[in-house]
């Protein structure tokens, strides 16, 4: 929805058209199987008759399904153009997926102090040329603003820092 | 007629409350402030306010909700015109004709048209909510599980075939988005589904922690990745010439009207929201103008048109969420799981039994843009600092938002490395141009899809024709069948008309 812009609106070359299909093979592939997946996994459920039937028949219908569109991709990979392809940007994926899983991992087991630190830290290594004393005053704002409006004031059960 | 203005005095009986107006306000206020802001649009600002209103009765969260929703409209036409970025997706066209307008010293004029344009078109489509929902969903009223499973389908089918993109990925999206919903305890058997022995599984994904994922996670990462174009200067607005010209307003009219029928009407269809109706109107504008080449350079319609067209876009979604149940595009996706959360059941018999919330929304729609009308000249200079926020300490803000929102779903922080997962997930699906949209729609619906498709077949004792023998089922799967086939048959005729190149 949000990525209106893109990388190579202008005419791809034909390294972006190799990368284009071994995406879209990627893609396909990946597709075909996740509904195999899906297909085996609801095996294990009953799948009862078409009249009364178990937990496992729906899933396992629709388990079939992408298996097949992921061919139908699989088929349509030699003709992908190269065009509105977005680059791949590692770092910023690796440090803001690692700054929420990190806030997730350490909230509750070390407390809001040092969950939104590393947070901050990790969100600010994603980008470049970022200022340590910037972070460090936005770290202070930040924690006070969460601690003030969540915990104090919607009662979430936020601990600053866990066993002190 | 009468009926209509006892249904309006009680939808305005229950806004025009203390409670009622401080949500609309706090709503609107709030979305507004995010529509301006680049880089956070309405689906982060909702996911993060859709815990808050669990501590406030179902209809006032429910207009809180829709109020940030409508008010980002206002906002993003602000940001394109100033800084030449978009504040939200739906007002990226906005920037062709209303940055140049701001370079011609005319940025008062064109925020000022923004914000008459967002009104009328957003006025035009409540009365337009206000006069087809009732009828639809007493229409509805009559559907058993048959017809439902098969609307359900086509709204699904088509979310996905509209969607930009291939649609047999957008197809693939939404049957993933489907397997999706049905993880955790099974309603009719007890069985718990793709759960793998974990218990934070039991209850299912939670639609904030994928939404946040899939639109919010991804969406920072975007923007960090593109880098270069996000800082632009913020340019001035001169006070003396804030006030449109006649010729502005003149130009204006039929422009606005015409993007507030495109809106309506495409907000409606799932599948195409906001977004889209504001490219649609620009350029139908600029095809029928007498002298295109005015365009893009800072042509008044070029900003009118697209300003009523998304806000008409964004009042006209509710009309199928509230009417039949079925969200048309993720926002609506998200109210619908919030009025689920809320214990109000979606679907054509809300009416009938929520009249109030109902009513009430309508209602709180005419204040809340009345109040964005009013707010937007007043406060731009509000808006103009707004825009000086780096985006270096705005991203990091947004991430931390992100996770405490989450978190205070059900103070369980396993929501929040869901949201890192699905984050991976949405950001990997853009690599490879899978759109987002229709599989969290699949999500939304998966389990009413199965549960209706299962009742159908428990009245028909196992006979999968009961979904051709009933008329309106029938019906629903042939336009189903049409707006698959349309798409795939055009896109075989280009190629059998240009043979492959190498």
């Amino acid at each position: 929805m949000a990525s209106v812009a893109n990388d190579t609106a202008a005419a791809p070359t034909a390294a972006d058209r190799r990368e284009d299909r071994r995406r879209e093979l990627v893609c396909g592939v990946v597709l075909v199987a996740v509904g195999a997946f899906v297909f085996v996994e609801s095996l294990h459920y009953s799948l009862g008759s078409l009249r009364r039937f178990g937990p496992g028949l729906f899933p396992a219908v629709l388990g079939v399904l992408v298996a097949s569109l992921g061919l139908v991709v699989v088929a349509n990979a030699r003709r992908a153009t190269g065009a509105f392809l977005q680059r791949f940007a590692p770092r910023p994926a690796f440090f803001v997926l690692m700054a929420i899983l990190s806030f997730g991992l350490l909230v509750d087991s070390a407390g809001l102090a040092p969950a939104v630190a590393t947070l901050v830290l990790l969100s600010a290594l994603a980008d470049r040329g970022q200022k340590a004393g910037e972070m460090v005053i936005l770290y202070l704002v930040l924690l006070g603003a969460v601690y003030l409006v969540f915990a104090v004031l919607l009662g979430v059960p936020f601990r600053l820092v866990v066993g002190l | 007629m009468g009926e209509l203005l006892g249904n309006l005095a009680l939808g305005f009986g229950t806004v025009l409350t203390v409670q009622g107006l401080v949500a609309c306000l706090a709503g609107v206020t709030f979305g507004m402030f995010i529509g301006v802001l680049p880089g956070i649009g309405a689906m982060a600002a909702i996911s993060v306010v859709l815990p808050i209103t669990y501590y406030v009765q179902p209809t006032e969260a429910l207009v809180m909700l829709a109020g940030i929703y409508y008010g980002a409209q206002y906002g993003g036409g602000i940001t394109s015109i100033l800084l030449n970025v978009p504040g939200t997706p739906s007002s990226t066209v906005v920037c062709l004709d209303g940055h140049p307008l701001a370079r011609q010293g005319r940025a008062g004029p064109a925020i000022f048209m923004s914000a008459i344009a967002s009104f009328s078109g957003g006025s035009i489509a409540i009365v337009c909510t206000a006069a087809f929902t009732p009828p639809i969903a007493e229409f509805a009223l009559n559907f058993v599980s048959a017809e439902y499973f098969s609307l359900m389908v086509l709204g699904l089918l088509a979310a996905a075939a509209l969607a930009q993109g291939s649609v047999v990925k957008g197809v693939a999206m939404v049957i993933v988005g489907l397997v999706l919903g049905l993880v955790g305890t099974d309603v009719t058997s007890g069985a718990l589904r793709f759960t793998f022995g974990v218990m934070d599984l039991a209850d299912g994904l939670n639609i904030v922690a994928i939404a946040m994922g899939l639109f919010g996670a991804s969406e920072v990462i975007s923007n960090l990745s593109r880098g270069a174009e996000r800082r632009g200067e913020v340019l001035k607005v001169t006070w003396r010439q804030l006030v449109p010209t006649r010729d502005d307003l003149r130009r204006s009219v039929k422009p606005i009207l015409r993007g507030a029928t495109i809106g309506t009407w495409l907000g409606v269809l799932p599948g195409t929201g906001a977004t889209i109706s504001s490219f649609v109107a620009y350029a139908m504008e600029k095809r029928i103008a007498k002298d295109p080449s005015r365009f893009g350079r800072g042509a008044i319609e070029g900003v009118s048109a697209p300003e009523a067209a998304n806000n008409a876009g964004a009042q006209g979604a509710f009309i199928p969420t509230l009417s039949l149940g079925i969200p048309g595009d993720p926002i609506m996706a998200l109210m619908l799981g919030a009025m689920l959360i809320h214990g109000v059941n979606p679907g054509p018999g809300l009416l009938g039994e929520h009249p109030e919330i109902f009513w009430g929304l309508v209602a709180s729609f005419w204040i809340g843009n009345l109040v964005l009308l009013i707010m937007n000249i007043p406060m731009i200079g509000l808006w103009v600092h707004i825009l000086r926020v780096p985006y270096r300490l705005l991203y990091p803000s947004i991430i931390l938002l992100i996770c405490v929102g989450v978190y205070t779903i059900n103070n369980n922080p396993f929501d929040i490395i869901v949201v890192s997962i699905f984050g991976a997930i949405g950001y990997a699906m853009g690599l490879a141009r899978l759109s987002t949209a229709p599989m969290l729609l699949g999500y939304v619906l998966g389990p009413m899809l199965e549960e209706n498709f299962r009742r159908a077949l428990v009245l028909s004792r196992g006979d999968l024709m009961i979904f051709l023998e009933r008329p309106v089922s029938a019906l629903l799967l042939a336009t189903t069948f049409v707006v698959l086939v349309y798409p795939a048959a055009k896109d075989l005729t280009r190629r059998l008309r240009r043979p492959r190149t190498e």
